[in-house]
């Protein structure tokens, strides 16, 4: 698996470059000033929901390019960057609008015991894999095939995603603390990290879903 | 007949043009407030009739409508729950905004039917 990993990372880095430029760096930096914009204000009731959300959403919304490119690497084909750029621009609407409906279970799943708040945020990770469907429906029912069939490790990898997230924000944070800091230096280590971390888990996350890879990708 | 992903599309484009446009705008001092609003308002509902009525041909006006009440919807829930601005306790705004954020996005929505078709040669 992690050879397989390497060798799509290998043949692809001119799109992952470019995507990381274009797509990664403006997500970030957009969702972190927002971020702290939020923070600051005096009238905000929980940042700290907020925050997670924008931490969420910024991991998610920047998945259908790379899921594309592997997809056209199985199949032996080849991604042109502009392609997946209006790939990423066409699912933006259904990656938003169903990470917020899932978030806002999520956080009231609190008050049950934090059930609802891991089967909303299982079905986060799964879905976006699954999101270019004819429909709305479509989507669902593929998504809860994927989730039946992997079953409980679907939680290990939750773990290990936001093992690895928080892990290297913290040691970074622990080279930097010693330094004269700014907002910009912390952004732009921040999406250092995200660049470098998250074409792995992409790229790791569509092979463990995507298992019939030989169905052609519906172009919409 | 109503297709829901293009739908959601046109509602992510229509979101993601106004952040990274007013992402822009911020840079540009505008005095006037007013000025800001109402190029935000024109671009988020302009957009979003565009976008409707360009990717769901058949049921063009549906969809202009439908969109403008969810991105309203959005905005509402955005100032009520992050920023405790008390939306709902003024319904006279709540409609106010929503009737604009309608009337803005299906006159987009007719004029972008009203080109197509005058370039395709049926008026």
């Amino acid at each position: 698996m992690v050879r397989e990993i390497f060798d799509i990372y290998n043949r692809n880095w001119s799109q992952i470059l470019i995507w990381s430029f274009f797509i990664i760096l403006p997500v970030t930096i957009i969702s972190f000033l927002s971020m702290i914009y939020v923070n600051m204000s005096e009238e905000a009731i929980a940042p700290e929901y907020f925050s997670v959300f924008l931490i969420i959403l910024n991991f998610i919304i920047c998945i259908p390019p790379f899921m594309k490119m592997v997809i056209a690497y199985k199949q032996d084909h080849d991604i042109n960057p502009i392609e997946g750029i209006i790939y990423f621009i066409k699912q933006f609407g259904i990656l938003f609008i169903f990470t917020t409906i899932f978030y806002f279970v999520a956080v009231i799943g609190i008050y049950f015991l934090f059930i609802p708040t891991i089967l909303a945020l299982v079905f986060l990770l799964v879905f976006p894999f699954f999101s270019e469907g004819r429909n709305v429906k479509e989507v669902c029912i593929k998504t809860i095939h994927a989730i039946v069939r992997e079953n409980i490790s679907l939680i290990g990898e939750l773990v290990i995603i936001f093992s690895i997230n928080i892990g290297c924000w913290v040691v970074l944070t622990l080279f930097l603390s010693q330094y004269d800091n700014n907002i910009l230096a912390f952004i732009i280590i921040r999406v250092l990290l995200n660049a470098l971390v998250f074409p792995f888990i992409y790229i790791y996350l569509t092979l463990r879903f995507r298992k019939e890879l030989s169905n052609p990708l519906i172009d919409n | 007949m109503f297709n829901m992903m293009k739908f959601f599309q046109a509602v992510g484009a229509s979101i993601l043009l106004t952040v990274a446009i007013s992402f822009l705008l911020g840079f540009i001092p505008i005095e006037s407030y007013g000025l800001f609003l109402f190029i935000q308002t024109i671009l988020t509902y302009g957009s979003m009739g565009f976008f409707a009525a360009k990717w769901n041909t058949e049921t063009p006006y549906t969809a202009a409508y439908l969109g403008a009440i969810v991105i309203t919807f959005f905005s509402f829930i955005l100032s009520h729950f992050v920023f405790n601005i008390l939306v709902f306790s003024d319904p006279e705004g709540i409609g106010r905004s929503l009737s604009y954020a309608v009337i803005v996005s299906l006159l987009f929505a007719v004029s972008t039917v009203f080109i197509r078709k005058k370039r395709e040669g049926v008026l």
